[in-house]
């Protein structure tokens, strides 16, 4: 008859490890077919003002952005023992995402500085451009009055305040080597 | 190698890092010009700072881009362990300041 495995905290780690990476790619998969599907059947709001106006600031919101990122960063701690070698088809998506992100980070900011200084778009007289904040905020105000009362706002914060906490500033056990 | 923080500038991250500082700065101030001079607007301080933030990430997507091509590695990403300390609290910052702009403004 077959033993199993007794657990171990390494064994632990690498099971948390894999859960954890796995679920993230699903959820972003998820919150980004919904994302897609909400910009094809509703219509964008002419302003951002709404009767309930009042649901911005939202120090609950804040506060659950706040514990994402620090459960991102403490979840970090879960790491296989032993690192497994990236593949060549690997490390060519890693460089295509990377200078990827670049440019596109590049111009999301440029496209902040057009909004913040609230640049006409076409000349004077055309729709003026605003800073993404704006835009965040109005998709806040515009899913909490129009489209799901705040479910799909509450799991985008999750979501990406997770992900950069655990991503960005995760708490990654340092591998010393071993003394020979 | 010396593994203190000051140590670290030396090495190809710390490189990196003055290179995207210099190329910020040449965004907030080169690209501030430039900015005025195409929209007829006097840039403010945060227009300065996303031309700045702009111009660094496009400095990394170009430099990036380059090693890539001559089959080098791409610029390698890794950050010191004596820089967590200070990245640390500059991250708690920057990102205590977006969610306060981004929800409370």
């Amino acid at each position: 008859m077959k033993r199993l495995k007794r657990p171990t905290l390494a064994g632990t780690a690498q099971a948390g490890h894999t859960v954890i990476h796995v679920l993230v790619v699903i959820a972003v998969a998820i919150a980004g077919g919904l994302l897609g599907w909400l910009t094809l059947v509703t219509r964008n709001p002419l302003d951002c003002v709404y009767p309930g106006a009042e649901a911005l600031p939202d120090p609950p919101l804040f506060l659950l952005g706040v514990v994402s990122f620090f459960a991102g960063h403490i979840l970090g701690r879960l790491v296989p023992e032993e690192r497994t070698r990236a593949t060549p088809r690997s490390r060519k998506w890693s460089r295509l995402a990377m200078v990827s992100v670049f440019l596109v980070a590049s111009a999301v900011f440029f496209f902040e500085a057009v909004g913040t200084a609230e640049i006409a778009v076409g000349g004077p007289g055309g729709a003026k451009l605003e800073p993404i904040t704006y835009y965040v905020r109005c998709a806040i105000l515009h899913d909490k009055a129009q489209i799901s009362g705040g479910v799909f706002t509450w799991g985008a914060i999750a979501l990406t305040f997770f992900i950069a906490g655990h991503w960005f500033w995760g708490d990654r056990p340092v591998i010393r080597p071993r003394a020979t | 190698m010396d593994e203190s923080f000051w140590g670290s500038l030396r090495a190809p991250i710390g490189q990196i890092a003055g290179a995207l500082v210099v190329a910020a700065l040449v965004g907030a101030f080169g690209g501030g010009a430039l900015f005025e001079r195409v929209f007829g607007v006097a840039p403010s301080s945060f227009v300065r700072e996303s031309l700045a933030v702009s111009a660094a990430c496009f400095f990394a997507f170009l430099l990036t881009t380059y090693r890539i091509l001559r089959g080098e590695k791409p610029i390698d990403v890794h950050i010191p362990p004596s820089w967590n300390l200070f990245l640390s609290a500059a991250l708690v910052i920057l990102v205590g300041f977006l969610i306060g702009t981004t929800v409370f403004r």
